[in-house]
């Protein structure tokens, strides 16, 4: 199992969703690394999710925008962004608006775009989540959100 | 560690005194490390003075908190402000002038005939059934009786039994009233040729300074009371023909400095007692610099001849009405602008932001600063020393000629609070472009400063933080 597939392990949004995305080939029987969409899923999410944790954290980095709840805005944005987008490119190649179609043998829906997308949100969320934890001593006035840090220079 | 005792005679002494408390909680510099005042009125209820003793009082309670070690940069309420050893106030108190007349206290029943008439001579009836309880009501030939007592009062002799080499005497008087006229000569005296105190060598060797503010203020024409400013030019003329002869004539004082304003501020007229509160005014403010002036000359140039020392403005315009930090010589403006900036935002900051902030702010959590320690009774004396600084400005702002460094009443935006000093925009960090007013202070606190003692108490590193903070933000705002 390659890496970045790993992330999509979970069998929560459709076996044949993670085919396709995966770049199966119904005529080779096998899975084409050149049609393997998620590397390119993965990076978007990941960087994605390190752009707000930098934004947020060292950009940003606002003494009026270090609440929870300014730290929960922030990760509702990165989630969503990446659902909409996640969902938006699973449906483009239902409707075979993309460069990978769905291969007919796979049986596709609306529904497992809009899973897949939440699937994705959650781990754009996690990741997040991971920087926010990690990553975030540095930041002057943000540095105690989402909750108080455990390292204290003072 | 030397100390420098300041005599503040009078209303005029109360008033310096509380000058001199307020730049020296912003952190002016001192050349002395303890400033022990001594307050010499009649007036025991003098409203000025109380407000004097009280913002002092409050000075030492926050300062007890708070060490000033290697490890610390703060510099607000560095100079420690104490009694005299022994004493438990600030106050020289004089016995037998409460609920006397000037006749009762002199005993004018026992004298003999002579003697009365020697005494209707000297004064007036109403000088004689003049009741001392607020003063002299201007009348030196009063005061000068009555304080011939300073070398019997405890005080004089807790000060000369504490008194050390190398310390050094300050005299603030005004020249036009009754207590400081009279006081200023007459503690002169008595410092230099009391030989029954316990270390006269040591006081009659030192270095004694002096200010004498000439008339800066009037008081509305009121036939019933004593006090007639009509009268304050002559009698400044009068006392300063005297001081030729007397105080520099013979070297007595060591330095001398001459303060007094040709456009005069007007007051109520009271003869004394709670309802004599008049505002600041900058000569008081600029007669505290003097102290300070004297503090820092190096002895050397303190020997010999008196030196005498005035004050002026550096400006062109005579009748200037509102004077602004740029109006004051560069000696002055390098010594007080920046402490009596960054202690005003930190008064704003304290006043505006800081119950919304606190339980959000890495610069709170992280010291442990919660809501116990902003409830404590050492935040509450901070709290009413730093609304005394406010009122202090105010009243200075407001009187005539007024001192107006600040627009201290701005709430936003906060920056443009120093009258006639453009603030920088802050470009980088780019965090620091984003935050504004009280969100930028917030920025600065939350710095994590280099060399920081985290072994502080809470109150130590309270006042850290906002010196390190203001002081950044007064350079990167407005190059202080």
């Amino acid at each position: 199992m390659e890496f970045f597939s790993l992330f999509y392990q979970l069998n929560v949004y459709g076996q044949d969703l993670f085919y396709h995305l995966k770049g199966w080939d119904n005529g080779m029987q096998d899975f084409v690394a050149a049609n393997n969409q998620f590397p390119t899923i993965w990076l978007v999410t990941f960087l994605s999710a390190v752009a707000m944790f930098v934004v947020f954290y060292y950009i940003l980095n606002h003494p009026r925008f270090n609440k929870f709840w300014h730290w929960l805005i922030a990760l509702a944005v990165l989630a969503i962004g990446i659902f909409i987008w996640s969902r938006g490119l699973v449906l483009a190649d239902i409707t075979g608006a993309s460069m990978h179609p769905v291969d007919p043998s796979l049986n596709i829906s609306a529904d497992n775009a809009m899973m897949f997308g939440v699937y994705n949100a959650v781990l754009s969320a996690i990741f997040f989540l991971f920087f926010s934890v990690i990553g975030r001593f540095g930041s002057k006035n943000c540095k105690n959100t989402p909750w108080k840090s455990l390292i204290n220079r003072k | 560690m030397a100390k420098l005792y300041v005599f503040g005679i009078g209303g005029t002494g109360s008033r310096t005194l509380r000058a001199l408390t307020m730049m020296l909680a912003s952190g002016v510099e001192c050349k002395f490390d303890t400033v022990v005042p001594v307050i010499i009125d009649p007036d025991a209820s003098a409203a000025d003075m109380s407000r004097t003793v009280d913002a002092m009082t409050r000075y030492m309670e926050v300062r007890k908190s708070l060490d000033f070690n290697s490890a610390n940069e703060n510099r607000f309420f560095k100079t420690e402000i104490c009694p005299i050893q022994d004493m438990s106030t600030f106050k020289l108190t004089l016995e037998n002038t409460e609920n006397v007349t000037f006749r009762d206290y002199m005993k004018t029943n026992q004298m003999d005939a002579a003697s009365k008439a020697l005494i209707n001579m000297l004064f007036s009836q109403a000088n004689l059934d003049s009741d001392m309880v607020v003063g002299f009501k201007g009348n030196p030939n009063i005061g000068s009786v009555v304080l011939n007592q300073f070398s019997t009062s405890d005080a004089y002799k807790a000060f000369s039994n504490n008194f050390e080499e190398g310390d050094r005497i300050f005299i603030i008087s005004s020249i036009f009233g009754g207590t400081g006229a009279s006081g200023f000569p007459l503690l002169l005296k008595t410092l230099r040729n009391d030989q029954t105190s316990q270390h006269w060598n040591y006081i009659k060797n030192a270095k004694i300074g002096a200010v004498t503010v000439l008339p800066y203020f009037s008081v509305e024409q009121d036939d019933n009371s004593g006090v007639d400013s009509s009268t304050f030019y002559s009698k400044t003329k009068s006392a300063l023909a005297y001081y030729d002869r007397n105080i520099t004539g013979n070297n007595s004082v060591n330095a001398l400095y001459y303060i007094g304003d040709s456009m005069p501020a007007s007051y109520k007229n009271h003869d004394g007692g709670s309802e004599q509160r008049n505002d600041a005014h900058m000569v008081e403010l600029f007669a505290a610099l003097s102290i300070l002036k004297f503090a820092a000359t190096p002895d050397n140039e303190l020997d010999g001849k008196t030196q005498t020392y005035e004050y002026g403005i550096d400006t062109n315009d005579e009748d200037i009405k509102q004077v602004i930090f740029k109006d004051l010589g560069s000696e002055t403006r390098r010594l007080i602008q920046k402490p009596l900036s960054m202690f005003l935002l930190m008064n704003k900051y304290m006043k505006n932001a800081l119950a919304s902030q606190y339980k959000f702010q890495p610069w709170a959590k992280d010291c442990g600063l919660d809501e116990n320690f902003f409830t404590s009774q050492y935040y509450s004396d901070l709290k009413k020393f730093q609304d005394a600084y406010g009122i202090w400005l105010d009243e200075l702002g407001r009187n005539k000629r007024s001192f107006k460094p600040f627009d201290e009443k701005r709430i936003v935006p906060l920056f443009d609070l120093v009258n006639g000093q453009k603030a920088h925009k802050i470009m980088w960090p780019l965090h620091d472009l984003f935050a504004k007013n009280y969100a930028l202070m917030d920025s600065f606190l939350n710095t994590n400063w280099p060399k920081w003692n985290k072994t502080a108490s809470k109150e130590q590193k309270f006042m850290e933080l906002f010196y390190r903070a203001t002081a950044k933000l007064t350079s990167k705002k407005y190059n202080f």
